[in-house]
Formats: structure tokens, C-alpha cells, sequence
């Protein structure tokens, strides 16, 4: 298959756009929803994940937005960030600032997944994030949207394969805010 | 025993394995990997690009995927099986650009899938054409973002008017033999919408109404 039809697919990707706090226009996507069977099957792929015994808890389900969609545009659509944009960039016109220590991860701030070439792959909220004195680590849990799957609470690890690793975390709240 | 080979393979790809990977991909570039990069859809490329007389075989099959009855206003329930035979299907200059136009007729009922198969026919409109300016002059038409910022959240998807202008344009550059069991094709959209653009009162209705 050649790269030129590649490069050519990822042009035609956008449907709509929507604007970021600094002004940058953001392209999105408005997929129409899976149909109940669509659904129940997609919530079948991960049931062995979930469950009192399993590493995740579901949230919801829905086919027209995606992780991005849920931490950049508030669950109403699917965005796709372009293949070359520059992820850093793009959440820092959302507000978003690069944490440098993993201390200072609080509740609501993000966290972006890397594969193994280092693209980025899947973002999502954290929930809480606790110290393990044990391990000399800190816990986060995590609500992210796995593709087009369903919505899952999760440790930041325990997410399947294909999402990647987490790898950053990003904030919008600013060292100069009332307390 | 190809046959039974490329049977074996797209069975695989119409499984629930094949979308269970790809399910996951949130970004389109990450999703088109995932599909070529899902072996069966490989091996069924392979066995595609020794014997060419099977593409038919792949494209029927096709079909009847897309031919599975959806409940407006879903999804398809086929779209990434869909998704993976657009990409199969594309190296073949006559079945790639027939089955995408396909899906381009049943692009309401669609999202995802619309997306990839008007890639896949202005794909194939510019290499028709084999002309750099024609491939600028498609996306000015249809996928300009100047273009694109300015629509409404009231219009339809834009996958569907950039698909149906797609089609229009496929049917309009393609070769005759390629789209030899196809009906002739009334005007295009767009010759529609330029001729409403145009129609002026006359200069008689205008005097009619001054009297």
C-alpha cells in the first residue's frame, strides 16, 4: 500500500472544528451512536476486565466521542488530533501545563499515553491520585474512554495494550491561584 | 485453495478479534495501522496480490457486509470489517472505487467508514487523473478547512456532502469502462446547486411583476 495514499487518508479526516482556549481550531468528528447490539458487543470485548475482581470498573458507553473527545471537548464529539500535530502544543492552547514532578498530580488533571515509538494514544482524567509509601510511588485512578468503547475507571496502568503506556501528566491549574 | 485461504482470512477479519483491536484506536492514523498491521488482513492481502482473479470473491463479500441491515440513525454495524475491505479492495483500480462509491450511497447511515471510502475515491480520482492539480483542485473543493470552519453545526455531516461530491466527481472523471454497469449519471450536486445559484428572473417575469 503506498505511503502517498496514507498521507492522502489522514487530509480527509475532519468534519468540524472546534476552538481551544488560545484560539486554535481543533478538527473533530460527529459519528452517529452504535446501535444497542453495537454496543452490548462492544461492552463484551472488555467484560473480562471489569468486575470486582477486574483491573476496571465501567463507566458508560457511547460511539460518538472518543478519549480525546472526552478530556478536550466534554464528551460531545470524537477528536482527532492530526497524525503530525504536536500533542504538547495542542494541550497547552487547551490550557494545560506539563507536570514536571509526579508529586504534584491532583484530581482532574490529565494523563497522556505513549506506545512504544513514542507516539501519543490515549489520554484521561485522573480521579485521585495517593502515595504508596510502600513502593515510594503515587496511585492514580483513572477514567478514560478506550476508542470507541466504553468510559472505564482504572489504574493509570491498567489499561489494554494498544493504548500505550502513561507516560505524562498535564494540569490547568496555575501555581498563582487562590489556594 | 487461495479461495479457501482468502475465505479463512476475511472470516477472521469479520470476526470479533478484528474488532475488539480496532476498536481501540482513537486516532485515524492509529486505526488504519491497526488494521494493516492485523495479520489476517495482511496474509489476505498477500494472497489478493498473487491472484488477482479473487478480488471479485473479496469484493462480494464486501457487500454483503455492507448490506447488513442498520437501524437508522446507527452506526453500521459493519463499519471496520467495512473499514478493512475499502483498504483491501483499493489496489484494485475497478472493484476499489466501485465498493467505495458503494459505501459513499450509504454514507448517511455511515460515519467512519464514509470517511476511509471517500479518501479511497478522491485517492483514485487523482490517480486517475495523474495530475498534481487535480488532486489541489479536490481538496479545495471538498476539504479546505477555510471551507470547513465555516459550516454550521445544522448542516449535514460533511462526510456525506464531501463523499456525495466524492462519487460526483468519480463518476464524472472515470473512465467509462470503469463504471460500465452503472446507470449514466444525471447532473452533480454541484451543477445542481450552480444552476440554482444562477437561475436569475428573467427579464419578462421581472416586467410581469412590475406591472
Amino acid at each position: 500500500m503506498s505511503p502517498d495514499f496514507d498521507r492522502f487518508l489522514l487530509s480527509c479526516s475532519h468534519e468540524r472544528i472546534v476552538t481551544l482556549k488560545d484560539g486554535r481550531l481543533l478538527p473533530t468528528l460527529l459519528r452517529p451512536e452504535g446501535h444497542h447490539a453495537q454496543l452490548k458487543a462492544s461492552r463484551d470485548i472488555h467484560r473480562s476486565c471489569e468486575g470486582p475482581l477486574g483491573p476496571a470498573r465501567f463507566r458508560r458507553l457511547s460511539f460518538t466521542y472518543n478519549c480525546f473527545g472526552m478530556v478536550l471537548a466534554n464528551r460531545q464529539c470524537w477528536v482527532e488530533p492530526a497524525p503530525d500535530c504536536d500533542i504538547d502544543s495542542l494541550l497547552t492552547s487547551a490550557g494545560y501545563r506539563r507536570h514536571v514532578r509526579v508529586g504534584d498530580v491532583v484530581s482532574g488533571d490529565v494523563v497522556l499515553y505513549r506506545a512504544q515509538d513514542g507516539a501519543y494514544v490515549h489520554i484521561g482524567l485522573v480521579l485521585s491520585a495517593t502515595r504508596d509509601p510502600a513502593h515510594a510511588t503515587m496511585k492514580f485512578e483513572v477514567l478514560s474512554k478506550w476508542g470507541q468503547d466504553g468510559e472505564y475507571i482504572h489504574q493509570a496502568n491498567d489499561v489494554p495494550l494498544l493504548l500505550g503506556t502513561p507516560r505524562e501528566y498535564w494540569t490547568d491549574t496555575h501555581a498563582n491561584e487562590p489556594a | 485453495m487461495p479461495t479457501s485461504q482468502l475465505e479463512q482470512h476475511l472470516a477472521t477479519i469479520e470476526s470479533t478479534d478484528f474488532r475488539a483491536r480496532v476498536g481501540l484506536a482513537s486516532r485515524l492514523d492509529h486505526y488504519v495501522r491497526l488494521i494493516r498491521t492485523y495479520p489476517p488482513f495482511q496474509s489476505a492481502n498477500e494472497v489478493l496480490g498473487h491472484h488477482p482473479d479473487l478480488y471479485t470473491r473479496a469484493f462480494d463479500k464486501a457487500c454483503a457486509a455492507l448490506l447488513t441491515d442498520t437501524p437508522e440513525p446507527f452506526a453500521h454495524p459493519n463499519e471496520d470489517v467495512l473499514c478493512a475491505y475499502l483498504l483491501l479492495l483499493q489496489p484494485n483500480p475497478v472493484l476499489g472505487p466501485q465498493f467505495a462509491k458503494r459505501v459513499l450511497e450509504h454514507a448517511t447511515r455511515l460515519g467512519w467508514a464514509a470517511r476511509i471510502a471517500k479518501a479511497v475515491v478522491l485517492y483514485q480520482v487523482a490517480k486517475e487523473a495523474e495530475s498534481r492539480k487535480c488532486v489541489e483542485d479536490v481538496r479545495r473543493h471538498t476539504l479546505a478547512p477555510t471551507h470547513l470552519s465555516e459550516r454550521t453545526i445544522y448542516e449535514p455531516p460533511a462526510a456525506v456532502i464531501a463523499g456525495a461530491q466524492a462519487a460526483d466527481i468519480l463518476v464524472a472523471m472515470t473512465p467509462s469502462t470503469h463504471v460500465r454497469d452503472e446507470p449514466q449519471p444525471g447532473p452533480s450536486r454541484r451543477d445542481m446547486i450552480r444552476r440554482l445559484q444562477d437561475a436569475r428572473p428573467s427579464a419578462d417575469v421581472l416586467a410581469a411583476f412590475a406591472s
